[in-house]
């Protein structure tokens, strides 16, 4: 077995399990806190169902920025890194899958708050993703990884019919002969609305 | 970098009784073109050169348009199909800044990295330009110049 598979066979049970949203509310503070522990000017969106407000999780998908890194600059590893080597340090990641230049894959586990100690029972282990976007990708990608799959479909087709192609990295208007334009300046989700004239939708009400 | 000689307008989706296209071929800047009514979809205008060049970079100034983008062919073909892109569509102003009617006459300068490599390295003797404009029914847009430049020529870099 590969170092893979035996951490899909060391939390198999605890993996099926579903994560409630009172747990994934928790991990949130505790990531957002701890971020702004590591460098104020992280930001980090905890994106997927959770986002739109699903009362329970399968796993955590965070996506992460920060100013210093873009789609022109270097590839800046460290700062991914940073982050999980200062998660593992608190004892929140307990073990990895993988860890790329931008993509950390791995299992985490809330600890126990002390006054709980002796009647709680411990946090089971969890998937953990950790994506580090470019600063001008970053909220393509949060409107990606929020989904619904159906949702963005939906975007997409519209998109498309106002002349824009949209994916999870850049929105790009089309030229009269359909060949993409420059990707667009995005500095939030409801820039990318705005540019395709659609009325914001709140994560919540993104089911379709 | 010589500026390329525009010699006449060949056509254009309409054009401002005082703004006309032809305003284009003239270097005076602050003479523009603008189409006849605010709120359409899209405008453009086709450009003869003075004869087939390479271009080397473009600068645009705008007038009101949120997108511009710039095709190249030849007056040789027949169908208007056969324009290619040499500048893909490129932003001038935000849907906000459209809305609100603030900078409207940005200038944005396009080397020979920004523009489409096949195209570029090719002679053309038109120009097609298209502007488009969805945030706002308001404003009658266009753009206020072109200017097309031919790579700069062998002496000149041999000397520098």
């Amino acid at each position: 077995l590969n170092h893979h598979q035996q951490i899909g066979l060391k939390y198999f049970e605890e993996f099926e399990k579903r994560i409630p949203r009172s747990e994934m509310q928790k991990m949130e503070a505790l990531i957002l806190k701890e971020l702004d522990i590591v460098d104020p000017e992280y930001i980090g969106t905890i994106c997927g169902s959770y986002r739109r407000g699903a009362e329970s999780s399968g796993d955590i998908d965070i996506l992460l920025t920060h100013p210093d890194f873009t789609s022109q600059s270097e590839k800046q590893p460290k700062l991914l890194h940073a982050v999980v080597d200062h998660l593992e340090s608190i004892g929140f990641i307990t073990d990895t899958l993988s860890k790329g230049d931008t993509k950390f894959m791995g299992v985490c586990q809330l600890q126990k708050e002390k006054e709980e100690e002796e009647e709680e029972e411990e946090s089971l282990h969890r998937r953990i993703d950790i994506r580090l976007i470019p600063k001008d990708q970053y909220y393509c990608g949060v409107l990606y990884f929020t989904g619904s799959d159906i949702f963005n479909k939906n975007m997409r087709t519209h998109a498309l019919e106002k002349g824009f192609t949209l994916n999870e990295y850049t929105i790009r208007p089309l030229g009269v002969t359909g060949v993409a334009g420059e990707p667009l300046l995005v500095d939030s989700e409801k820039d990318i609305f705005e540019y395709i004239q659609w009325k914001y939708r709140e994560p919540k009400d993104r089911s379709e | 970098m010589p500026e390329l000689k525009l010699k006449h307008v060949v056509s254009c989706s309409s054009e401002d009784n005082t703004h006309k296209a032809d305003n284009l071929l003239s270097s005076d800047t602050y003479r523009k073109w603008k189409a006849a009514r605010p709120g359409e979809k899209q405008v453009s205008v086709i450009l003869q050169l003075e004869k087939e060049e390479q271009i080397h970079s473009i600068d645009i100034g705008n007038e009101g348009s949120a997108f511009i983008e710039v095709l190249v062919g030849h007056s040789t073909s027949v169908k208007d199909q056969d324009f290619e892109v040499l500048l893909v569509t490129s932003s001038f102003m935000s849907p906000t800044e459209s809305r609100n009617g603030t900078n409207t006459n940005r200038v944005r300068f396009f080397g020979p990295g920004q523009l489409v490599k096949a195209q570029s390295q090719e002679k053309w003797d038109r120009v097609k330009i298209v502007c488009s404009q969805p945030y706002s029914k308001t404003i009658a847009y266009g753009i206020s110049f072109i200017k097309l430049h031919s790579p700069p020529d062998g002496n000149e870099a041999l000397v520098s």
